[in-house]
């Protein structure tokens, strides 16, 4: 019991702090702030990094073109001599590949409209059957 | 008993985010976490600041109170924690007795009655010892709890709450002989 008194007549001279609540609820703020603000950083971060992705993507320049679902591949053979390089020059212009001779025939592979249009202004170059896609 | 509910139900309110009732825990706890800290640091200041980091931890820890322990013991836990770790940053050690408490005899340690030189002693007494009287005898605490408080063994509380007693003893004594010896 005496023990208990001693201590009970030390801590009457101790005068116990004030402001504990209010230094408590301005640290709570502060660390809320805090929180916050790393919450902020990390989504603006996040913004930038999908934005300059985004740009990236749509700026960059095609390496080649997608050719999607309508891409196909056309038999043809050659009708006259022509020169080949020409021949060539002129599929690139429609972003279209020629492969061959296999047996006296080409095959040109691309956008199957491009194709198309292709086949119709060049009389020279005519599709046979056999239409692999 | 309802007391303890009341204060778990504080506890998980703060869980919560609910301010009020940290406010009412800050309230009900504030001074006896001061003087228990005070009683480790021994610095106003440093005390202050203490109890007041003591239930900024309580308001972010207190989804981990799971209501096995008693309030008290889990937030006395807490402060003396938040103790620790600015006796650590002041680089000041705080000597524990754990060699001398464990192969020790426990019996009971008649103390003197005489408040004033108990309490002039209970200031002599080293932190480990001064914080298990704390303890023991102005927080009431079984040796259980305060071995939960402290995060040692019960033998462990015994055998220091022992030791702290008969040192007591003997500086009571040498005060009053010293008393004695000046008049």
């Amino acid at each position: 019991m005496g023990i208990k008194e001693a201590l009970e007549s030390s801590y009457k001279e101790v005068k116990t702090p004030e402001g504990v609540e209010y230094r408590v609820l301005s640290q709570i703020e502060k660390h809320k702030r805090r929180r916050w603000m790393k919450i902020a950083f990390a989504e603006m971060f996040l913004i930038v990094v999908v934005a300059s992705v985004a740009l990236f993507a749509f700026f960059k320049p095609a390496e080649y073109e997608t050719m999607g679902v309508s891409e196909a591949v056309v038999k043809v053979v050659i009708k006259e001599d022509i020169s080949l390089r020409k021949l060539s020059e002129e599929l690139t212009k429609y972003n279209l590949t020629i492969e061959g001779p296999y047996d006296g025939s080409f095959y040109i592979s691309g956008d199957e409209e491009k194709i198309k249009e292709f086949l119709e202004k060049h009389k020279n170059v005519v599709a046979v059957k056999e239409n692999k896609q | 008993m309802e007391g303890k509910m009341d204060e778990v139900a504080l506890i998980r309110g703060v869980a919560k985010g609910d301010e009020e009732a940290l406010k009412k825990l800050i309230r009900l706890y504030k001074d006896r976490v001061f003087l228990y800290v005070y009683g480790l640091l021994r610095n106003y200041e440093d005390s202050e600041e203490a109890t007041a980091e003591t239930f900024f931890q309580i308001w972010r820890s207190a989804k981990k109170f799971k209501g096995f322990s008693k309030p008290s013991t889990w937030i006395f836990g807490v402060a003396r924690n938040v103790a620790m770790n600015i006796l650590r940053k002041r680089r000041k050690e705080f000597k524990t007795f754990e060699l001398e408490d464990w192969d020790s005899p426990v019996e009971d340690v008649e103390v003197p009655e005489n408040v004033e030189l108990l309490r002039r002693a209970i200031e002599m007494l080293s932190p480990a010892h001064r914080e298990v009287i704390h303890l023991a005898f102005y927080e009431d605490m079984s040796y259980s709890e305060i071995a939960e408080v402290l995060g040692i063994p019960e033998n462990t509380v015994k055998t220091r709450v022992f030791h702290a007693k008969k040192k007591l003893r003997d500086l009571v004594k040498e005060l009053e002989n010293g008393d004695k010896g000046s008049s």
